[in-house]
């Protein structure tokens, strides 16, 4: 059969199917005898990355391309004007709700960016200040405050154009992307273990966690981090043999210092026209 | 069959650690083609050092190991790892690439079979552990038992005439462990399980090895090993409890 | 620590993005070229727990929380240029993935935390192990801390650079923030360090072996210049209701009402500088570093002079 990735994948999908209550979803369940799906995905993030959509369907080459483009031209331009900053917001949105993500999600996400960007932003008029005295300082807050916007909204259209990208991207299939865009396989095989392994770890520091809390509930800062310091050595060196057994396995299934090669993705019409689509609104978006 | 070589020959094997702990101390183990083979022994017995000299991890410092008639070395590690498939006791060491498709890939893709090749056996392999509808899922979101069955399926799909398992139904329930041992029983290959649980020894396997101390203490048919209590006991192992069961009576 | 997009200016991105790329570039190509598989399948394993550990963030001050970085603890383990790499792969799954660090600042972001820090943590490191090979948990420490506060006052020194920041504000907010956070992945990476020397030697001695004169050098400098900047920076918001302090509590989330500016309870003082006041803290505490210093050793010789009876 024709070994296109994709269409093995769903040839083996022998259980896909839609729930009433949801959107359509490609997530295949396995068999549960309890009637519920497990949606829990190691990673929150993932919730959404497997819906059915033209978005998602998207050969993600092109669109860790776009998002990419739609980064440089919020970010690296001019401070955005208001009638920029809608513009990119309308195309953001337009881009989620063709996704099929819940907005209200999405804007929560990337509005998480703000109080950090903000927290520094809102130093920046400072450094018009000749001197650090109040009338300087209101002068300089008074002149300088449209800095302060500028930088809250480039950071956040960059935020958002990176969670678009993940958010209707499995993590797999960006990989795959990375690996066809010459991603180096050494930061690959990282990026890998970092999907694959993350959780299994992150299961252990809870765990460990919960067991500190369970002996001792409230800690000094100091001690907790001293406390901290012997768990996460223990992780450490759990994680390293877990490292020379993973890699054993590698070993026993013919591992030689890199990873397989990715199926090649066949770039459609429609990728090529939602690339032309971004790289325009974003030239224009500079060139305005 | 006789004129076969068997389908693995271990001889004198001994291994040694760097920190001086003398792990295999002269193992000598027979194994011919189609048999399935329960090893037993307490912890720290050198079960898991043996199982990884079995396709090579692990060279032999002395004795040999041979399978299907070539001896294991440096240069034939790569064709007997082909041969010799090696289940660990954790999946989670086993499946370490981002989706099952890919794990169960990940073998024959290193084999260099061709793309359609590859597909076939992924199929075959996740359809004989009963995956095949988890395939696009990361490793990490299946339960456990899936992960066991998933992590048989990347070594079943590179087509071994030897399943070497570690510990195959330990952590389990009792519904996946019982599913664990018909899956095992069902495939038509040599096994060599190493177990703490006489139950599945006493089921699936015919002939049972145990090991203490690196060394081989009994080598026979499961029902006259696990049913001697005295063998059992005295090297940390009990009887079966259908076998306990019966001799209380 | 991690800078989001829009605080950087163009040539500060492209700057220290080429820099990053190629420092990264050369890493990868040094890996490669050892080619050592079970390494690269080791430090990827590190690099998730790296990911893993970043979920223990610990109580700074006034609420914040700092979390673990990683950088010091990865080159201490992997040596700098895997350290780089690792790093490399956790920022960028940071950027993408969770919207902590800007796009096009990532190259700034590997820049700091996954070149500077790594490369300031293993110097100390070396340097203080070759001076006082049994000092272990005490050279992981300073490590982490120097490379904690030196990444941040690159971070300070690139906003300062892209014009969005005056340097003295910027570096003394970062530099005495970053001192804090750095107690905190001290901690945490002498706990390892510790913990790993009992446990397993083996890992301690398996990064690169390099010659302790190599590395005199930059480790005194990262390390002074973390220890100065940092003084510095306590100096400059020792004082409780420092201009940092202002802006926060009262500029922020009032949007820099006239009312409040002109309200404040605060008189016009000289700012920044070292006022009376903050020389005057600065003393209390080498003071109070002394009496509790001449405490412990009293008590201790007490101690010693009641056995001898």
């Amino acid at each position: 059969m024709a070994l296109d990735h994709d269409a093995g994948r769903h040839q083996l999908h022998g259980h896909e199917h839609a729930h009433a209550d949801e959107p359509e979803h490609r997530h295949p369940h396995h068999h549960d005898p309890s009637g519920t799906h497990d949606h829990a995905h190691a990673m929150g993030f993932e919730r959404h990355a497997y819906l059915v959509s033209p978005v998602h369907d998207l050969d993600p080459r092109f669109k860790v391309v776009m998002a990419l483009t739609l980064a440089v031209a919020a970010a690296g331009g001019p401070p955005l004007r208001a009638a920029e900053f809608l513009a990119l917001c309308a195309l953001l949105a337009a881009v989620a709700v063709i996704a099929k993500l819940p907005l209200g999600w999405a804007l929560t996400r990337s509005l998480a960016v703000l109080p950090f960007a903000l927290g520094i932003a809102a130093f920046a008029p400072l450094a018009r200040a000749d001197a650090l005295e109040w009338p300087a300082i209101v002068r300089a807050y008074s002149e300088g405050h449209p800095i302060v916007w500028s930088i809250a909204s480039k950071a956040w259209v960059s935020a958002s154009a990176a969670l678009l990208l993940v958010a209707t991207t499995p993590l797999p299939r960006l990989f795959k992307a990375l690996a066809s865009l010459r991603v180096p396989d050494t930061l690959l095989t990282m990026l890998t273990f970092l999907y694959r392994f993350t959780d299994v770890f992150s299961r252990q520091v809870v765990s460990m966690r919960r067991a500190i809390a369970a002996r001792a509930p409230r800690m000094r800062p100091i001690a907790l981090a001293t406390v901290y310091g012997g768990l996460a050595g223990n992780l450490l060196v759990r994680a390293y043999e877990r490292g020379e057994r993973v890699h054993a396995a590698m070993l026993s299934r013919g591992y030689t210092g890199t990873l397989p090669s990715p199926e090649p993705f066949r770039a459609r019409s429609s990728d090529w026209v939602a690339l032309a689509t971004i790289v325009m609104a974003s030239a224009a978006s500079i060139l305005y | 069959m006789t004129h076969l070589p068997p389908a693995l020959d271990v001889s004198g094997l001994e291994h040694r650690y760097p920190d001086g702990t003398e792990a295999l101390a002269g193992v000598d183990m027979r194994v011919d083609a189609g048999e399935r083979v329960a090893l037993l022994g307490p912890n720290g017995a050198g079960k898991s050092t043996l199982i990884l000299h079995l396709n090579g991890i692990v060279l032999p410092q002395v004795g040999s190991v041979t399978v299907e008639g070539r001896r294991l070395s440096a240069d034939t590690a790569g064709e007997i790892r082909a041969r010799v498939g090696l289940v660990f006791q954790d999946p989670d060491d086993q499946l370490f690439m981002t989706t099952v498709y890919d794990d169960v890939a990940f073998g024959p893709l290193n084999m260099g079979l061709s793309r359609e090749e590859v597909d076939a056996r992924v199929r075959f392999a996740l359809d004989a552990v009963g995956l095949t509808s988890a395939a696009s899922k990361p490793g990490a979101n299946l339960s456990v038992g899936q992960r066991r069955r998933a992590a048989l399926a990347t070594v079943i799909a590179m087509g071994p005439a030897i399943l070497v398992l570690d510990e195959p139904t330990s952590n389990l329930d009792p519904r996946s462990r019982r599913e664990m041992e018909a899956l095992l029983a069902s495939l038509e290959v040599t096994l060599i399980v190493a177990t703490h649980d006489m139950d599945v020894a006493w089921r699936l396997c015919e002939r049972a090895v145990v090991l203490d101390a690196g060394r081989v203490v009994a080598d026979g048919a499961v029902r006259d090993l696990l049913s001697d209590e005295a063998l059992m006991v005295g090297h940390g192992l009990e009887l079966p409890p259908a076998v306990a069961a019966r001799s209380s009576l | 620590m991690h800078i989001p997009d829009g605080m950087l200016s163009v040539p500060t991105v492209a700057i220290s993005g080429a820099a990053s790329a190629g420092y990264v570039a050369l890493a990868l190509r040094r890996i490669r070229a050892g080619f050592d598989q079970r390494r690269v399948v080791l430090a990827s394993v590190t690099a998730a727990l790296v990911f893993a550990l970043q979920m223990l963030n610990f109580p700074v001050a006034a609420g914040t929380s700092g979390h673990f970085a990683g950088g010091a603890f990865a080159a201490i383990l992997l040596g700098p240029l895997t350290a780089s790499v690792v790093m490399t792969a956790v920022l960028a799954v940071q950027a993408f993935v969770f919207q902590d660090g800007g796009v096009l600042a990532l190259g700034a972001n590997i820049l700091n935390l996954g070149v500077i820090a790594p490369l300031t943590g293993w110097a100390v490191w070396r340097f203080v192990t070759g001076v006082w090979a049994a000092a272990r948990p005490l050279a992981a420490f300073a490590a982490a801390w120097c490379s904690v506060v030196v990444a941040a006052l690159a971070a300070g020194a690139e906003i300062w650079l892209s014009g969005n920041a005056r340097l003295d504000l910027i570096l003394g907010a970062m530099g005495a923030w970053h001192a804090v956070i750095g107690v905190g992945e001290g901690l945490i990476t002498a706990g390892i360090v510790g913990y790993v020397w009992k446990v397993r030697p083996d890992l301690l001695e398996a990064g690169p072996a390099t010659t302790r004169a190599g590395v005199a050098g930059p480790a005194l400098t990262f390390a002074a210049l973390a220890v100065a900047a940092a003084g510095l920076s306590f100096l400059a918001s020792s004082h409780p209701d420092g201009l940092e302090y202002v802006y926060f509590e009262r500029g922020v989330g009032r949007a820099f009402e006239e009312r409040s500016l002109f309200e404040s309870p605060i008189p016009d003082y000289v700012f920044p500088g070292v006022g009376s006041e903050a020389l005057a803290g600065v003393l209390a505490g080498l003071a109070g570093v002394i009496v509790t210093g001449t405490l412990i050793w009293a008590g201790v010789s007490g101690a010693r002079y009641r056995r001898k009876d």
